[in-house]
């Protein structure tokens, strides 16, 4: 396996706004996507870390098929995933499944859960009775659940997504995509959980795309991150890396803002102004410079492409501009970055 | 330390006596229901005595509904004053007896809403989920012709279909079917636009399942309830709606008794002989009220996050 | 911890059980902190250990349904206001206790504009104020609480702000009485990250201003580390430790404590498996005779077992309720 799992290029997503029933009139788009590329190796995690409104989500519902991108392709093993019908549209769904937020929304309440797990199973005409209904007890164990279980409804379990889990893995996905698996779950019950899906990375070498806002969770979980804002990226990194290393203001904030679980440390403490500006009107040039602590005259008028800083390494920052070369004066601070444990 | 209530106010609440009527008349719906404390025994005894009524009517009628004995015309109830014991509940203008005339109205009232809350809900419900999934332009024009349903004088179009069809059963149940499917269609299709939201149909479609699929095994059980509680309360609609009908000779033509053309034939002699209109009519009022109370508990019943003990 | 900050607040072995059918949950079965002015208080614990119930106990606005509290004392300035008539505990709520909740969507009304609701709050306090006057603090009061041109979001509609300020004029109309206890019960979990910090950082801002005391319920350990000088960690219905903040992160006494801290990912250290802590907690029906953390417990002995263990002092500000702390 030479190439990468999923290949994302160059991901459009434009909403657009209209006015009006019988004659509707565009009155502008809502670019909730606006030019993401990045590639998810075979069992690897690639964290999409950003806060409500950077089109994370809407990402991961295009590359689950639920959306048309605008602009842009999602490959596959190479193949893209566009205009996919009938057969080959089923085929790509069993290897692409998905764990969402909600553990109480995500599973039918009138349906028993064995029944959901065994969904996907169905639906490819995988086999007869007996042998789906051995598939799941399999599956129910791997996720920690008893095999009695299949026959209760979701209601009757205390929380936890492991029947919903229990439901992707059943038509042996080569992708997870994993949105807030674990920010609605209580913190014991979230390492468990935490646990268990490396584990199951580990025996199933399945890749998850873990959307989260949570950065500690990404930081336990993803190999690779990306750092999206209002539909832009504006760091790419191995997490490693950057969490050594982090270079754009806005991850620095975001770091900043996470709350260190350690009282009277007070990291740099980055304040942003104002609030998230609206999708539908975003800020010229770099859309973070209305909120950014070293904006420059050159970030409202010049959007920074994303460029790499060091090995893997990729920031969109006027600050990290001109071959690389750092100048004096705020980004010093930006440059010496980090959290030092 | 401070007590602030006594626990005497601590055993459950059903031992009250007053709460046990309550608790039998209709379910309470507590945080956590048990079920068989609030079974509602008196509404599906009511129930299941109008339902005997009508399949066993030639065995329970002591008379014919529709022999005339216009010599026992307009004679009250067997407990009152000028009443026969032969006519228990009385008798109507033409000497009919009231009690047989209800015995197998019953029939005639159960059948017809039968019918056509199965045809007028059965096609409500699946145009409603086909319109709010599907969306667009399916949805668009499926509302349109909800919104023309509504505005359409449905009396008036039962009567042109008596004309040209000739009255009888089929006629009436085609007529309120017509009556009855738009309120349906738009329940449920609002129902279904935040059903379609949820993150389980998302999954259903990432896990493949097709359009139909998802309708059917998703859609539909989770409208269920809305539906059930729907058709209680339209029983009451349909049975009216058969009274008014069969008033306007649209309906069943007379000498069929039915509940509703009793009450209508009863109403002009309401001062004198009022058994003739109100015996009927406290009948529909019994049934229509159990029905509904029947129809809350099976759908607290049939709730699966409800059942738990 | 100066002492000579007035306790403002007191809880005495609060009991706040719900009478089902099925049995009696005691949701809050024996709870006491106190509350100094001018301290944040952490409430901390996972979901369905009482936390919120113990706060809504305390503003006696217990759900309806068989919810009683049927023990215990809220001394609040040194009165027990789980005596108050109705109409009295309608005058404390908003002036003198006062109440932030999590979801933001939900707490405000949304067909009333944003100056309503405040004109809502200040009416109550200042009484026979004409309605210039009273807009003028509902201004004062947004503007307070930073939010920009507060001018113009006194007209609009909660719909037309984003959740953050949303909860900034929950917060607003919340100390508009000048509350001397200020309840938040998880303000910032539907927040976005760097607008939690705004929030935050907020909120301290206030304290200072009004010395007002806050209880600050949630069950994230980095904001009760940012925000909280002290902190009690709830189980099954009880506080099983309390202490200052410092003490309790660098060295937790409780065993849930310990494996609750161990539990939560962290941006620095170790990145391998995080430590988990096995089973489930008690059903609050059916609560066990001995601790209640017992059946989980890595460091269970018999006697935790047979009875429950009590509070114990084990530092100058420091409870637990454990066998196996040793006490000061």
């Amino acid at each position: 396996m030479t190439g990468p799992l999923l290949r994302v290029e160059g991901l459009k997503k434009h909403f657009a706004f209209t006015k009006g029933i019988l004659f509707s009139r565009t009155l502008g788009h809502v670019k909730a996507v606006d030019d993401v590329s990045f590639d998810i190796r075979a069992g690897e995690t690639l964290g999409l870390v950003g806060e409500s409104g950077c089109g994370k989500t809407t990402t991961s519902r295009m590359i689950l098929n639920l959306d048309e991108p605008t602009e842009g392709r999602i490959l596959l093993d190479g193949e893209p995933i566009s205009g996919l019908q009938g057969e080959a549209l089923r085929a790509y769904r069993a290897k692409v499944q998905a764990v969402f937020q909600d553990p109480w929304s995500s599973l039918n309440p009138r349906m028993k859960v064995g029944r959901t797990i065994a969904e996907s199973l169905i639906v490819n005409d995988w086999g007869d009775k007996a042998k789906i209904a051995a598939r799941v007890r399999e599956l129910l164990q791997q996720v920690g659940l008893r095999a009695e279980q299949a026959e209760q409804y979701p209601h009757e379990f205390s929380g936890g997504q492991c029947h919903a889990l229990a439901a992707a893995l059943a038509s042996r996905p080569k992708l997870i995509v994993l949105d807030e698996p674990v920010s609605a779950l209580d913190v014991s019950i979230r390492a468990q959980m935490m646990n268990l899906l490396k584990d199951i990375q580990a025996q199933d070498n399945v890749a998850y795309l873990l959307v989260a806002h949570d950065l500690a969770t990404v930081r336990h979980m993803a190999d690779h991150t990306v750092v999206m804002y209002l539909g832009k990226i504006v760091e790419k990194a191995p997490t490693e890396s950057l969490f050594a290393d982090v270079r754009h203001p806005y991850t620095r904030a975001l770091f900043s803002a996470v709350l260190v679980a350690w009282p009277g440390r007070h990291e740099e403490e980055i304040e942003l102004r104002g609030e998230v500006p609206s999708p539908l009107n975003p800020p010229t040039g770099c859309h973070f410079h209305t909120r950014c602590p070293y904006v420059m005259p050159r970030c409202s008028q010049q959007e920074p492409a994303l460029r790499e800083v060091s090995p893997g390494h990729a920031v969109a920052c006027h600050l990290f501009d001109d071959n690389l070369t750092l100048r004096s004066g705020p980004q010093d601070r930006v440059a010496k970055g980090g959290l030092r444990s | 330390m401070a007590i602030i209530e006594r626990p005497s106010s601590v055993e459950p609440v059903v031992q009250r006596r007053w709460s046990l009527w309550r608790a039998m008349l209709w379910p309470r719906r507590d945080s956590v229901p048990r079920r068989t404390a609030r079974v509602p025994w008196i509404p599906i005894a009511i129930i299941s005595v109008i339902v005997v009524m009508a399949v066993f009517a030639p065995l329970l009628a002591p008379h014919s509904p529709i022999d005339q004995t216009l010599r026992d015309k307009l004679l009250p109830p067997a407990w009152m004053l000028g009443g026969k014991d032969k006519y228990f509940l009385g008798t109507d203008a033409f000497g009919r007896d009231i009690l047989s005339r209800l015995i197998y109205g019953a029939r005639v009232s159960l059948l017809v809403a039968l019918l056509a809350l199965t045809a007028g809900g059965g096609i409500g419900l699946a145009i409603g989920i086909l319109a709010g999934y599907v969306g667009g332009a399916v949805d668009s024009i499926l509302m349109r012709l909800v919104d023309a349903a509504f505005t359409f004088p449905a009396i008036l179009f039962a009567l042109l279909l008596a004309v040209t069809m000739g009255q009888g059963l089929g006629t009436l149940v085609i007529a309120i079917t017509l009556l009855l499917w738009a309120p349906f269609a738009r329940v449920i299709r609002g129902e279904v636009l935040s059903l379609r939201q949820r993150d389980f149909v998302a999954l259903a479609k990432v896990r493949g399942c097709s359009s139909l699929r998802i309708m059917v095994t998703h859609i539909l059980p989770n409208v269920f309830n809305t539906f059930m509680v729907l058709v209680t309360l339209n029983i009451g609609v349909v049975i009216i709606a058969e009274a008014t009908l069969s008033f306007l000779g649209a309906g069943i033509p007379p000498p069929t008794p039915t509940w509703g053309l009793m009450i209508s034939e009863g109403r002009g002699r309401i001062a004198d002989a009022w058994w003739v209109a109100l015996i009927p009519g406290i009948a529909i009022t019994l049934l229509v009220l159990s029905v509904n109370l029947f129809g809350d508990w099976l759908r607290d019943r049939l709730d699966p996050r409800l059942r738990q003990l | 911890m100066s002492d000579t900050r007035d306790t403002v607040l007191e809880v005495r072995d609060l009991h706040t059980h719900f009478f089902l059918r099925r049995g009696v949950v005691k949701a809050v079965d024996g709870v006491s902190f106190s509350l100094k002015r001018g301290e944040v208080l952490g409430l901390v614990g996972e979901s369905g250990c009482g936390k919120s119930l113990t706060a809504l106990s305390l503003m006696r606005l217990l759900p309806k349904g068989g919810a009683r509290t049927i023990k215990g004392e809220v001394l609040l300035g040194g009165e027990n206001i789980l005596e108050r008539t109705p109409a009295e505990m309608r005058e404390i709520r908003g002036r003198r206790i006062s109440m932030v909740l999590q979801d933001p969507q939900t707490s405000l009304n949304p067909v009333f504009t944003v100056g309503d609701q405040l004109r809502e709050a200040i009416e109550r306090r200042r009484k026979g104020a004409s309605l210039a006057e009273i807009m003028k603090e509902a201004v004062a009061a947004l503007r307070r609480v930073e939010i920009a041109a507060p001018e113009q979001r006194i007209g609009q509609y909660p719909h037309q702000m984003s959740g953050g300020m949303k909860q900034r004029v929950v917060g607003a109309i919340a100390i508009s009485g000048e509350p001397e206890v200020l309840i938040a019960d998880e303000p910032t979990t539907a927040l976005d990250v760097t607008i939690q910090l705004q929030y935050l950082k907020l909120l301290k801002r206030l304290q200072a201003e009004t010395g007002m005391a806050i209880l600050f319920i949630t069950h994230d350990f980095g904001v009760v580390g940012r925000m909280c000088d002290r902190v009690a960690v709830m189980y099954a219905g009880r506080i099983v430790e309390c202490g200052p903040v410092k003490q309790i992160f660098e060295a937790p006494s409780h065993p849930y404590t310990r494996a609750l801290i161990a539990s939560v990912p962290r941006m620095t250290g170790a990145a391998g498996r995080l430590t988990t802590i096995e089973g489930q907690p008690p059903s609050l029906m059916d609560l066990p005779v001995g601790c209640r953390f017992a059946s989980r417990c890595a460091l269970v002995e018999q006697r935790c077992l047979d009875a429950y263990p009590g509070t114990v002092r084990i530092g100058a500000d420091h409870t637990a309720d454990c066998w196996k702390v040793s006490p000061s």
